[in-house]
């Protein structure tokens, strides 16, 4: 399966910053690649009989957002977009 | 200008990077010391043909003179005051009262429009500091009486601002806030106003809300007064009557070499200008007389205030 980069896109909230200013940083990020998760799932009756059943679906694939040095993460979950929080 | 990376990877591996470049501005000294600021005024669009102009050999201008048509115009305010940040300047920013006489702020009419003025100017300038001012150079013109200004009777002028003050400083404590006068009330001449006369205008109470009081001063257009002589005449009125805030000047732009070195020499060595400022008249008046409302580069006195400039801060 062919692997597509990932995209990124950071603005931050002001151009200009005093010393210690607190920066506001939102990420969008994006990937135009999908990849297969399997899960097996089984069922076993009282006399131990097992029944196994694959499910196979695609899902976006997982990112991972390397901050500069001192930025938090501060939105919820690893969806976009995404804000941190920095200093100046 | 600090550059920040940022990178995405996915589980192949595979990442993007994005540099993100900020601007970091460096705030000015301290308003608490000595010297006090130093800056200058132009006409927005020639501020920064004008900056370049006056910093040219090595000087660095601390704060800027903002003129406010009206303290309801927040568009304008942010900008100028943006700009400010953007190129580490302290504003001195004074606002017309648009369409409220003195009379009406001072009664609250204008309390509503006064609080969002200073949110407005809080939302650009946050903790930073400022200088701000209703109603500069208060006195009509053309006044042949010493009680009437533009916003209404001179009574009312005193009242208007410390209302005002302690409005701003709700919002912004770190706020100074003052009146920024006519210079010729500090006139030798027949022209100047005696203590009682200025007291008409603001009482000791009304003194006592100010952070500074500000004149724009200016050598008599006969050259028979020159700037300094109001300047010390306005600094000995301030010691008769008490007053312990701080001195500034809103504009300035000398005669002559010696007027301007007067100017800013007494300004810059004065304990009444200290955690003040001094301002440079550079904005261009269509009038082409008289000389004294010219730029300093169209007097020829830019390279006398360029050297001021430099040696400001030693």
């Amino acid at each position: 399966m062919p692997n597509t980069a990932p995209s990124i896109t950071v603005i931050y909230d002001k151009t200009t910053y005093a010393p210690g200013d607190r920066i506001i940083a939102t990420v969008v990020i994006g990937d135009p690649d999908t990849r297969t998760v399997t899960e097996t799932w089984a069922v076993k009756d009282s006399a131990d009989n097992v029944t196994e059943v694959s499910v196979s679906k695609n899902v976006v694939d997982p990112l991972t957002v390397t901050p500069p040095t001192g930025f938090v993460k501060t939105s919820v979950g690893n969806g976009s977009p995404q804000t941190w929080q920095g200093t100046a | 200008m600090p550059t920040h990376q940022w990178a995405v990877t996915d589980q192949g591996g595979l990442t993007a990077t994005r540099s993100v470049t900020y601007a970091v501005a460096t705030p000015p000294p301290t308003s608490a010391g000595m010297p006090p600021l130093i800056g200058s005024s132009s006409r927005a669009g020639d501020w920064d043909e004008r900056k370049a102009m006056l910093e040219a050999t090595g000087g660095k201008l601390e704060a800027r003179r903002i003129f406010i048509g009206s303290i309801t115009d927040s568009a304008n305010t942010r900008s100028l005051l943006q700009s400010c940040v953007s190129q580490g300047l302290v504003p001195v920013i004074s606002f017309q009262p648009g369409a409220y006489s003195w009379a009406q702020i001072a009664n609250g009419a204008a309390d509503s429009a006064i609080t969002a003025m200073a949110n407005t100017v809080k939302g650009v300038m946050g903790t930073r500091p400022i200088y701000m001012t209703i109603n500069h150079e208060p006195d009509k013109q053309n006044d042949a009486g010493k009680t009437v200004g533009e916003g209404g009777d001179g009574a009312d002028f005193g009242r208007m601002l410390a209302r005002a003050a302690d409005l701003i400083r709700a919002v912004l404590p770190q706020a100074k806030v003052g009146p920024i006068l006519n210079g010729w009330w500090f006139s030798a001449q027949s022209r100047g106003f005696s203590d009682a006369e200025i007291a008409y205008w603001m009482t000791p109470a009304q003194l006592a809300k100010f952070d500074y009081v500000a004149a724009d001063h200016y050598a008599a257009l006969n050259e028979s007064e020159p700037s300094l002589t109001r300047i010390q005449r306005h600094a000995a009125w301030m010691g008769r009557v008490g007053f312990v805030g701080s001195m500034g000047i809103g504009e300035t732009n000398g005669w002559t070499p010696s007027d301007l070195a007067g100017a800013f020499g007494f300004a810059k060595t004065s304990e009444r200008f200290r955690g003040g400022f001094v301002l440079l008249w550079n904005s261009t008046v269509p009038n082409a007389t008289p000389t004294d409302w010219k730029p300093v580069h169209e007097t020829g006195l830019l390279d006398d205030f360029q050297e001021i400039l430099r040696a400001w801060r030693g």
